[in-house]
This record gives structure tokens, sequence and C-alpha cells, in this order.
């Protein structure tokens, strides 16, 4: 149960082993413990909307950049977590054979416009 | 597009002009392939892929290895910073910086996220991934087959992507006689 004060405060209960918890971690890392229950808000909700922005991505509601613009972290930490999560954010197999015909195109290389050709077929695409 | 020649008017590499997604520059230096990417492509980047390649880890405050890379090639000017003129909407999986400028100007797209292919595809922009420059290099002669193995190998994709990359390196390298 939260109990709100004031706008922006709120009051949680904690049982008495919570508490006892917070007393030590604010000993060991030499933090207040209001200051000790900002940072473990903080982290919670970025884990939260990282967690969040995951799940959607896998389900093909976000790209990259959506879901590390909507969990504030970099691009590069975004991909981590999917990868961690095992969500595939890697090109496709059409992506790929496509990306090399455009580079057979551009660069005038007839191999590589082949190849494509017959992964294509062997994928059955 | 832009035509290099030699002082005996002899064609020598049509750079073409990109729009870099970040994933494309997370992979690219995983791979340890941007060192190639100015000999192929004249680099545009987006105001906010910058933001997004350039944004400092969670854990350290400070910037990865990859953008500090990146940073190093904007203030040297490797990369051209360029914005498209129509705004962005974030949370449509269609939609990137890097995407709305390679459409606005008919760049090609240098990316490796999947999630926005299909609807850039039907945009008619062709994009090209990391995978696909590692096999261009291999094929150019910058990289012989074992690096290019290996530097498939540091890639993040699923098991059936890397049998089929790793077979169209395979088919290549027979058919450069390189390989049975």
């Amino acid at each position: 149960m939260t109990t709100a004060t004031r706008q922006d405060d709120l009051t949680i209960p904690l049982t008495p082993v919570e508490r006892e918890t917070l007393r030590q971690i604010s000993t060991v890392e030499h933090l207040d413990e209001e200051s000790l229950l900002k940072k473990f808000v903080r982290e919670g909700l970025i884990r939260y909307k990282i967690e969040f922005a995951a799940r959607a991505y896998a389900r093909g509601e976000l790209n990259l950049s959506g879901a590390a613009r909507y969990s504030g972290v970099g691009v590069e930490e975004m991909m981590r977590e999917l990868e961690q999560r095992g969500i595939d954010c890697g090109p496709t197999v059409e992506q790929f054979l496509d990306g090399l015909d455009t580079l057979a195109e551009d660069f005038e290389i007839e191999e590589l416009h082949q190849v494509a050709t017959e992964m294509r077929q062997e994928e059955g695409l | 597009m832009m035509l290099f020649l030699n002082k005996y008017g002899e064609r020598l590499m049509t750079k073409r002009n990109a729009a870099l997604d970040a994933s494309f520059w997370i992979n690219g230096y995983r791979s340890g392939i941007l060192d190639f990417l100015l000999s192929y492509f004249t680099v545009f980047v987006p105001s906010v892929v910058v933001e997004e390649v350039e944004h400092p880890s969670r854990v350290t405050g400070l910037l990865t290895p990859a953008g500090q890379l990146f940073r190093r090639w904007r203030l040297g000017e490797q990369v051209i910073v360029q914005d498209p003129e129509q705004p962005v909407d974030w949370f449509q999986l269609g939609e990137n910086a890097a995407i709305g400028l390679a459409l606005e100007r008919r760049y090609r797209l240098l990316i490796d996220d999947r999630a926005p292919y299909h609807l850039a595809k039907a945009r008619n922009l062709r994009a090209i991934s990391t995978a696909d420059f590692i096999l261009l290099l291999y094929v150019q002669g910058q990289l012989d087959y074992d690096e290019a193995q290996a530097k498939l190998g540091t890639l993040k994709i699923s098991e059936h992507m890397k049998r089929v990359v790793m077979h169209s390196l395979g088919r290549l390298a027979t058919k450069r006689g390189e390989r049975l």
C-alpha cells in the first residue's frame, strides 16, 4: 500500500526486515536511506522500461531506436538487453539477401547477385 | 553518388551516399569493419543517431568504445551530420531518423535492425547490413576467407541467419576458386 503525502511524494510502508536491510545497505553504500530509496526506484523504473520496450520489440511494435528512446538508454545498450533476452534484432535472411543485391548493383559485382539468387532458391524465398 | 578517377581518367571507385543507423555502427564496430566503410560510402548521420551512439553507458557513465570511435569520426568530419526535414514518429515501427534521411535524400540505408526493414523496403529503400558489407569486403579482396568468416562469426545473429551468411561466403569462395 502506498500513501500520497505531497504531490510527488509517496510513503511506502516497509516490513521490519526490509527496514533493517535498507539500514544495512545504507551503511555499506555510505548513502543515507532516502537517497538509497530514490536510487532503487530510479533503477527499477529504468529496468521496467527496458523490459517493456524489449517485449514491445519482440512483438514487432517498436524498432531499436524507439525501444532505446523509450527506455532512456543508448542503442548499444538496448541491443545488449535484447540479446540477453534471446530476442533477435539482427537482419533477417531476406534483408541480408536484398542487401547483397544492392551491393551487386552499386559496385557492379555480379557474383553477389548470383549468390543472393542461389540462396533465395535454397531458402525457398 | 561520386565517381573517382585516377590521373589517367580510369574509374577507381564509385562511392554511394548512405544514411547510417546506429545498429549498423554498433555491429560494424563489433566486427571491426568500420575502417573500410568510407572507401565505399559517403556516410550521413542524423543528429539523433549521434545521440543514440554517443549515449553514455548506464553502468559507467562513460562513452562505450563504439561511441568513442564514432565521436572521433564525427569530430574529424569523417561522417557528415545531416537531419531529415520531416519529423520522425519514434514509436512507428517503420520510422527512424536514418530511414527518414535515406527516404528524403534517396540514400542507401546502412542498418542491421530487423524491425523496420519491411516497411523501409515497401518505401523502396535499399538497405545494407554489416553481414552484406563483410561479403563485399571479401569479394573486393579487402578480407581473405578466414578473416571474413571470423568477422561474420562476431555478429550477434540467429543460428539460421549465421548458416545463411556462412553458406553465402562459401559459395562466393567457390566461385572465386578459393574453395572447392
